[in-house]
């Protein structure tokens, strides 16, 4: 998939990086990323990224791991095999509470985990990095290029207290 | 210890910051520092000490597998197991690695949830002690079962009998709790531990180093949508692995609780479970970062603040287990109940394995008392003398509660006394050999500390900046 052409401008304080982000979101511009190698406090707000799916994914998933759980008991003790235990009820809900618990807790971590993987377009191999530097200590904000408003850009960045600038056009 | 008399970076002064709160790392340190030294011993050579360390724990590994071939020759008999006292030392095992396993969740998701920054340099590490413990722990009861080569009955699945496990036994919900505990934690640890990994593979210098780690790193860039997700998704994780801790120790709780044997049948079994849990578990992760951070070098991440936190949570719940300790003899004697006076005052008290309960009651309840004071707290080799006491203690509460109130049954025809055997013995210590051993690779193979947290709470990424960061001591002296 061709993706498009990006300006990486590099802070040296991810606090100037913020300001810019801030401002250039402010200014218009779309589709806004960057790159740190630790989440900087805030900065979502600050490129306008939208809410993650991934809690709501994994809370439908423990609801239905609850359901899963329970029914999966009471169909096991209704149907699958009925032992009765001195005339105790079959669906003696208060048993299943634990398990139906445990199974909910299973389902919603399997889910975040994927879904992490998944939002983040993680894979095993076959990836191609822009700077090794990301996950030491350097951070870098994105622009999205464009061929009429690259100068813009450019000057944008630099005003802005960014020391290096460069164009990627695959990554 | 060595370390004893070394020069500590935070002796008394503890670093603020302008807004006068506290600082867990050196203002010092910058981006690059801190990744340097937290992977210094993944990338140096392999000191004398660790291949030691190593050694030893597979000599103890070695007795595990002696003693699992032996009991798959000799069956069940070659333990000391009798009738009435069916549960012996596995079963105190289980409890005891199950509770050494709490802490890591405590630090990792309920301090998470509380936005305590001294947990980011320890959570790594207790966390994969949860991990090993939670490995140990699930041995016993497959190993107790007697018959090892069936266990796989304990999970449902359809089979040709139409033969179904039963939901309404306090010991299937282990099964449950148990095995979900382990695959959220590992999955929990796991994402903590990608960004780390990619950290190592950008700085690989041999291939191979950088296909595993890139390979376990999952391709990771560090872009800010990415961070965007993963950090919900970590916080995701930690709202469910903090009830889920509580539930583990309670189900465990539920295995005596549930039944009717005098000293068992008790409600304050789960909530003093879980503080027991917590208890130990956070005396074991004391003993093995405070030789953990002098051997890599980790004095930076781990001050001795974390080290005097780690020591009020321990006299917190030391102080709750000594309740419980007293609300069940307090309850024997306000319910006029006579098996369960008895069990209490006589079996517990004097009877013959008041041994157990009295070194239990000295290791758990007198030895933290110390704790009290900050000087004691912040003392290195004192704090570690404390914690082992604390890990032998909790040993003897499990022992204590599985063999006392078995060993008085009701008939008196039936009492009997529990000798375990050297096999038992050779188990237990095999379990330590698997837990060490696989923390000692763990130190060579994952960063101890997490390095992506750590700069989350860096008082100044860029490095040294006195002007903006004071110390306690420096803002004292320009008051004056």
């Amino acid at each position: 998939m061709a993706k498009q052409p990006i300006l990486l401008g590099y802070f040296e304080d991810p606090h100037d990086l913020m300001v810019a982000g801030d401002k250039a979101r402010r200014m218009g511009y779309d589709n806004l990323d960057a790159y740190m190698p630790y989440p900087i406090h805030g900065i979502d707000e600050t490129l306008g990224l939208k809410k993650s799916w991934v809690p709501a994914m994994a809370k439908t998933m423990l609801v239905i791991g609850a359901i899963v759980g329970f029914a999966f008991q009471t169909w096991v003790h209704t149907t699958g095999w009925q032992i009765d235990i001195g005339g105790r009820p079959l669906i003696a809900w208060p048993a299943f509470i634990p398990i139906t618990f445990e199974s909910a807790v299973f389902f919603a971590g399997w889910t975040t985990i994927i879904s992490v993987v998944i939002a983040t377009r993680m894979k095993p191999a076959g990836h191609k990095f822009i700077d090794r530097g990301f996950t030491d200590d350097k951070l870098a904000l994105v622009i999205p290029y464009e061929e009429e408003r690259s100068e813009q850009i450019i000057n944008f960045l630099k005003e802005n207290g960014s020391y290096e600038i460069i164009k990627v056009d695959d990554y | 210890m060595a370390h004893h008399g070394h020069v500590e970076k935070f002796p008394e002064d503890v670093y603020v910051d302008d807004q006068g709160r506290e600082q867990f790392v050196s203002p010092d340190l910058s981006m690059t520092d801190v990744t340097d030294k937290i992977v210094a011993p993944l990338e140096g050579k392999i000191g004398i000490g660790w291949w030691a360390g190593l050694l030893i724990s597979l000599g103890m590994l070695s007795m595990l597998a002696f003693s699992l071939v032996t009991q798959l020759i000799n069956g069940y008999g070659q333990t000391g197991i009798n009738n009435p006292v069916g549960w012996g030392v596995y079963i105190t095992d289980f409890v005891f690695w199950v509770g050494i396993g709490h802490a890591g969740t405590l630090i990792s998701a309920i301090l998470f949830i509380f936005r305590q920054k001294w947990r980011n340099s320890i959570n790594r590490s207790a966390e994969a002690m949860t991990i090993y413990a939670v490995m140990c722990a699930g041995l016993f009861p497959l190993i107790h079962t007697g018959r090892i080569w069936v266990d796989f009955w304990l999970v449902p699945y359809p089979n040709a009998r139409e033969l179904w496990v039963n939901f309404r036994s306090p010991l299937l919900w282990d099964v449950f709790a148990v095995s979900t505990y382990f695959t959220v934690s590992t999955l929990f640890w796991y994402q903590g531990l990608i960004p780390d990994l990619a950290t190592l593979r950008d700085r690989a210098k041999t291939k191979i180093r950088r296909f595993i780690y890139g390979y376990l790193s999952l391709g990771w860039r560090g872009s800010a949508r990415d961070w965007h997700h993963y950090e919900a998704g970590y916080a995701q994780f930690a709202w469910i692995a903090a009830p889920l801790v509580l539930s583990v120790h309670s189900i465990v709780s539920f295995d005596f609780a549930v039944s009717l044997i005098p000293g068992w049948h008790t409600t304050i079994f789960p909530p003093y479970f879980v503080a027991g849990a917590i208890f130990s578990g956070f005396a074991m992760v004391q003993t093995l970062l405070i030789i953990t951070r002098w051997a890599l070098k980790l004095e930076d991440f781990i001050t001795l603040n974390h080290i005097e936190l780690m020591n009020k949570v321990i006299l917190l719940t030391s102080s709750m287990v000594g309740y419980a300790y007293i609300m069940e003899f307090f309850m024997a004697w306000f319910s006029q109940e006579q098996y369960e006076s008895f069990v209490f005052f006589q079996t517990r008290f004097q009877g013959p394995y008041a041994w157990a309960f009295w070194t239990m009651v000295f290791c758990n309840i007198v030895s933290p008392l110390p704790l009290w004071f900050k000087s004691i707290r912040r003392n290195l080799l004192i704090s570690w003398i404390i914690s082992i006491f604390i890990n032998i203690g909790m040993w003897f509460e499990r022992f204590n509660i599985t063999v006392t109130s078995l060993h008085r049954d009701f008939l008196p025809s039936a009492w009997d006394y529990y000798v375990p055997t050297l096999y038992e013995w050779l188990t237990t210590i095999g379990s330590f050999g698997l837990f060490f051993t696989l923390f000692f690779i763990f130190l060579r193979v994952f960063p101890v500390v997490s390095i992506a947290e750590m700069k989350a709470i860096l008082p100044s990424p860029l490095g040294n900046r006195p002007k903006k960061y004071k110390t306690a001591k420096t803002e004292a002296e320009e008051a004056q």
